[in-house]
């Protein structure tokens, strides 16, 4: 019956058309959970009593939650760069609730941070950092004092000749106990050789439905 | 060295570490190896870089994590068009399609792009030897400059002695 209606390119188009709907099934239901990127205000604040220096940034949550980008103050050497969750009401080291691990040779982190634009539930520090090129972005989940890394997006998006932030194509959105992590454009994926293969959108996310992100892909790669 | 010099008058490799040199020499915050498209040189803001052959000007740009950039192309061993290519410049002294001999003063070395986030201590020349003026992403389209210079200005101390490494 469906053949003497549609065309064979029709029907084609409509199969691809219903697997796509059902790819992104868990995203397109849960629209009223969608992550939104927090506007945060600059803080004007010498830290260096917290033992830290060359501040990349220091950035407020709220009153008592400063976000920070900075370096040690007693290495011994020209420190990394580490994010830091500071209790602003403190100013002595115990300030520092939380220190993250060191971002290597990278030059710069940029923080963002993802609410749900409703109900409640952890919000997510994407900490993007690198060098002449994107590193990508580490992930760390955020729940009143408590920071938690929960993994890594290596993905980087090829723009003007240079491997760049993703941030711009991520989208986050939580569905049930899940929060998927997926991309509305074409993406970079890097190998440990030092080359790029792009993916399209479709073919990749991240879904935090435990302690730690899971990189899930689709099977069609195209290599740049 | 023939046909190439040196970009620098004082060519030494950042810190003297193997992390500016090129290749997956560079750590990400995981911990994963990272590329490095070329090396970095050791430079204080303002320091005179010099064309390292005859040839000429690709392009000229200030843009993205490079900043000021120059791309200058050069025939390698009198047959493979090669380009260096000189990143986080302070100023830039040539124009694109300019033609240009060995140690001509390109412009002078700075903290332009990313590196804008680097301590004083970190100052540096990011310089890159490429098969295209425009290459691709990482490591694609470029080549180690060791292949260009024959050696690479980055010393080690083992037991003592200083090895230079290759």
């Amino acid at each position: 019956m469906m053949s003497s209606l549609l065309t064979k390119r029709d029907f084609t188009i409509w199969i691809a058309g219903l697997l796509a709907l059902l790819l992104n099934a868990p995203f397109s239901s849960a629209a009223e959970h969608a992550y939104q990127p927090r506007t945060l205000a600059t803080v004007d604040r010498d830290i260096s009593a917290l033992g830290l220096q060359d501040c990349q940034s220091i950035q407020a949550l709220d009153e008592v939650r400063h976000l920070a980008v900075c370096r040690l103050a007693d290495a011994k050497a020209a420190s990394d760069l580490y994010l830091f969750l500071i209790d602003a009401r403190q100013t002595g080291k115990q300030a520092v609730l939380f220190r993250s691990g060191d971002f290597g040779d990278a030059y710069y982190v940029k923080v963002a941070v993802f609410s749900k634009a409703q109900g409640k539930g952890p919000e997510f520090i994407l900490a993007e950092s690198g060098a002449e090129s994107s590193y990508g972005i580490q992930v760390y989940a955020l729940d009143g004092m408590q920071v938690q890394r929960v993994g890594a997006i290596a993905e980087v998006l090829n723009e003007d000749g240079e491997a760049r932030s993703v941030l711009p194509a991520l989208q986050i959105q939580g569905h049930d106990q899940t929060v998927v992590f997926s991309f509305t454009n074409h993406v970079m994926v890097p190998d440990r050789q030092g080359h790029y293969a792009e993916i399209a959108p479709e073919q990749i996310r991240y879904i935090l439905d435990g302690p730690k992100l899971r990189r899930v892909t689709g099977h069609s790669r195209k290599t740049r | 060295m023939g046909e190439v010099t040196w970009p620098l008058e004082q060519n030494v490799i950042r810190g003297n570490k193997i992390n500016h040199t090129f290749g997956m020499v560079r750590t990400n915050a995981d911990g994963t190896p990272k590329p490095h498209q070329g090396w970095d040189f050791k430079a204080a803001v303002g320091t005179s870089a010099y064309a390292i052959a005859d040839g000429k000007i690709e392009f000229v740009k200030d843009s993205g994590a490079y900043g000021k950039q120059v791309c200058l192309s050069f025939t390698w061993k009198n047959q493979q068009t090669l380009y260096a290519f000189y990143a986080h410049m302070n100023t830039i002294q040539v124009t694109q399609g300019q033609q240009v001999t060995m140690n001509t003063v390109l412009g002078t070395t700075g903290k332009s792009g990313n590196a804008q986030n680097l301590p004083a201590s970190e100052d540096h020349l990011h310089f890159e030897i490429r098969t295209k003026a425009n290459a691709g992403l990482g490591l694609t389209d470029r080549l180690s400059p060791i292949k260009v210079f024959g050696k690479c200005p980055l010393s080690v101390v083992q037991n003592g002695n200083e090895i230079i490494t290759f």
